[in-house]
């Protein structure tokens, strides 16, 4: 199974052409589930139709789901959950607070992820595509399964003889009730989960990440942070997308400076994009809400492709530490050492082949540090970062 | 007494840009100002085009800039917390490793509010406004200070009593290193600032918010539902600007549709924020960069305002309380009467008309699926109760 994930910062069109994407892949053949993660969902909106909770049939070949993270959150740690509300419930009076309390900042959409798994499992579809949270949110989310892990790995076999030992002794001095052991499974259960996801979401031939933007400058910088963010932590970026581009006919009179800044744009998301297939779609003139408007503007999107290939399996850059050294990798197959400029500025590292330029968003762990040689051996440009 | 101004909105809407035209408007009224980002992927250095950074940046003559680095903050105000934390989370050879810092997910907010709250009582700037990252991570930075201190005052005690008994036998025996005496210390000193901070934000005297959005129907729904949440958490709102509204354009057939279009989501913006100072912001056809842009936008915002930093409005809040089988809303509404009330329920939206004023309430994820039971006045409040269906135990409290 395809698994594609549609990101980027919230108010770009995401769900538009994540929906348009769908929509294309059924007409062609393929048996195809949209599901949205995003605690505002906006496929009922997109399809003109009620979706909601339960698989709901769109067109032949097209189902769509719209996550209700509650719900999720209950199955993956109700136990959990049960636990912790009793010892609130103990201790205050309860309320509406009370139960917000309960869920830690983007932990349901977390846990609305995991649903991707129970799709993956069944079988049933050839591709999935998730329409995602925004950038920043997505992002810490993806980071939990590694954290939790080693929480688990680490904290929780001890955690839990600890339990067994000292409970009785702890619940009788603090009067906490001490947890049944069915917490503790559901936890294991749960880590274990987010692991085998994070696996799944981690191989380029199974699952691409795509984000989506449109040509302003502060949202194309965005998509670069999560572009170096998700390169650190090893998730495949094999499209990019810049959605609203105005069409040039609209932009006579009052907003013809416009395009000259909508241009530069364009030049900046191509520069820090390189590797990646990029996909452009204009301004429509009406919204994109309904079956027919949606094909149409896949149609411009995509053309005779078909939008479940894998258009970049390599990682584009990995790190590596030599004493204290960071030191950046990036393939650059086939070049001569003479046709390569580096140089840094401020948190980018340019890269110029021949005549073209490259942008890359240096990760926090590298922008604090000043590059200090590099060196070109075997397709490969490696970037020394130390500090001052 | 100071001011503390919180502009936020779904990303990509403006809001630094509108953050960056009140720092800007006020400090030319020369008062010295304090612009402050909070969002993780600053952007203060790209509209002013300079490095801003970590440290507070002069920009002119009563203006300050300061981007906020959350690792920064924890690792300088609470060494020994941070150490504890990340030998307990990661083990003590990462800790020791460079750059390495266990950072709670969603936390990193809260230590960016810690810092406003202190620079606010330094007292050095007259204004502080707050560039906030993101509604959906904005919310959740505002129910932080509440939530911690009220997980601290139930848990604290506890904690202490458990690390105390269990330390010593934890680390030699499962090598496992619990937080130490000092860190502790340190925990307890967090909570009390926590619990000025959640006294300093809700001072509706001092800090209100002011909500950024364009007409797009995702960006109206999420702002609907960040007010909500604002006045779940009783924080004070005095201001909407809706920016990027795109001018009537008859000779243009293309933007004349998409006016159109606006004008739907500007109606419905206007009635949900009915009762709110809201402002529009024209769509420039430039990217907002540079001191010029930012002093244009100010003009726009402040056109025929007066008193434009003081608290401009009060706002009746709503409370939830728990009833027998599911949640009561109630609602200040001063002065209203029960024979020109209405009160309908669609889905997770509350419409309230009084008269021919409507105001439309978005309800918290919690009552998902819940019925809408009866609606009353009571001392002019009203109460609207909501019956769960499904008995699936989220409606918390009593059935534990």
């Amino acid at each position: 199974m395809r698994i594609l994930i549609y990101t980027g910062k919230g108010g770009v069109g995401k769900t538009s052409i994540s929906a348009a994407t769908a929509l294309r892949l059924a007409r062609a053949g393929r048996r195809v589930l949209i599901m949205s993660t995003d605690q505002a969902h906006s496929l009922s909106d997109a399809f003109d139709r009620r979706i909601g909770r339960e698989i709901t049939p769109i067109c032949p070949g097209l189902d769509a789901l719209e996550i209700d993270p509650g719900l999720e959150s209950r199955k993956a740690w109700g136990e959990l959950q049960d636990y912790l509300r009793q010892i609130i419930v103990d201790r205050a009076n309860g309320g509406l607070a009370a139960d917000e309390a309960l869920l830690f900042p983007g932990m349901e959409e977390l846990f609305a992820l995991l649903r991707i798994l129970d799709v993956y499992d069944a079988g049933n579809y050839d591709v999935l595509l998730v329409d995602c949270a925004p950038t920043g949110e997505t992002l810490s989310l993806l980071r939990y399964p590694e954290r939790l892990s080693v929480l688990a790995d680490r904290l929780l076999p001890s955690v839990r003889s600890m339990t067994k030992a000292f409970g009785g002794l702890i619940s009788r001095k603090t009067s906490v009730p001490k947890p049944r052991d069915a917490v503790f499974e559901q936890f294991d259960v749960l880590v274990k989960r987010l692991d085998r996801l994070q696996k799944i979401l981690r191989d380029r031939a199974q699952c691409s990440m795509r984000i989506v933007m449109t040509p302003e400058r502060i949202v194309v910088g965005e998509a670069r942070r999560a572009y170096t963010w998700l390169q650190e932590y090893d998730f495949g970026v094999d499209a990019v997308f810049v959605n609203r581009i105005y069409p040039a006919e609209a932009m006579r009179g009052a907003f013809h400076a416009w395009l000259q800044v909508q241009e530069e744009n364009l030049t900046y998301a191509r520069e820090s994009f390189p590797d990646q297939k990029l996909f452009l779609l204009e301004l429509q003139p009406h919204e994109l809400s309904n079956l027919e408007a949606l094909e149409e503007a896949a149609e411009k999107l995509y053309g005779d492709e078909l939008p479940d290939a894998v258009y970049l399996q390599e990682s584009a850059l990995r790190m590596e530490d030599e004493q204290g050294t960071r030191i950046l990798i990036f393939r650059l197959p086939y070049a001569q050492r003479q046709e390569i400029e580096v140089r840094q500025e401020g948190a980018d590292l340019l890269l110029k082949v021949r005549n073209e330029l490259r942008r890359f968003h240096l990760p926090d762990k590298a922008s604090r540090r000043k590059m200090s040689s590099w060196e070109y051996q075997d397709g490969e440009l490696r970037v020394r970062m130390d500090y001052d | 007494m100071g001011r503390i101004i919180i502009l936020t909105g779904k990303g990509g809407v403006g809001k630094s840009s509108v953050a960056a035209a009140h720092a800007l408007r006020s400090a030319q009224e020369g008062k010295r100002t304090l612009l402050v980002s909070t969002d993780m992927a600053h952007n203060l250095g790209d509209i002013f085009r300079c490095q801003v950074g970590g440290k507070e940046t002069k920009l002119g003559e009563q203006l300050f800039a300061l981007e906020l680095d959350p690792e920064e903050i924890l690792r300088r105000e609470f060494p020994e917390a941070a150490r504890a934390l990340t030998k307990l989370f990661l083990g003590s050879s990462v800790a020791e490793a460079e750059g390495e810092l266990f950072m709670l997910p969603g936390f990193e907010n809260l230590f960016s509010l810690l810092s406003i709250a202190r620079l606010y009582r330094e007292g050095r700037y007259e204004r502080i406004i707050v560039d906030c990252a993101p509604t959906g991570e904005t919310l959740s930075l505002l129910k932080l200070p509440e939530l911690l201190s009220w997980y601290m005052e139930k848990f604290f005690p506890v904690g202490k009593t458990m690390v105390r008994v269990m330390s010593p036998i934890s680390k030699l025996r499962y090598k496992v290193e619990l937080p130490n005496r000092d860190a502790m210390d340190e925990i307890g000193r967090l909570h009390q600032e926590l619990v000025a901070l959640q006294a300093l934000l809700k001072d509706g005297e001092i800090c209100t918010v002011r909500l950024v959005c364009t007409p797009e129907k995702m960006v109206v729904e999420e702002s609907k539902r960040s007010y909500m949440y604002l006045n779940l958490y009783r924080y004070q709102v005095d201001g909407v600007f809706i920016n990027r509204v795109l001018p009537p354009a008859e000779d243009n057939a293309f933007l004349g549709t998409w006016h159109e279009i606006q004008q739907r989501y500007l109606e419905e913006l206007h009635r949900v924020f009915a009762g709110l100072p809201i402002r529009e912001i024209p769509w420039y056809p430039e990217d907002l960069r540079g001191e010029e842009a930012i002093a244009r936008m100010a003009e726009d915002l402040l056109a025929g305002e007066e008193d434009f930093f003081s608290v401009r409005c009060q706002v009746e809040n709503e409370e939830y309380e728990k009833i027998d089988g599911g949640w009561r809303l109630r609602l200040r509404l001063p002065g209203a009467g029960e024979e020109d009330l209405s009160v309908a329920c669609y889905d997770l939206d509350l419409d309230v008309a009084v008269g021919n004023q409507l105001r439309r309430i978005p309800l918290p994820d919690v009552l998902r699926g819940a019925r809408m039971g009866k609606a009353e006045i009571v001392n002019g409040v009203l109460c609207v109760d909501f019956q769960m269906a499904d008995g699936e135990g989220r409606e918390g409290a009593t059935e534990a």
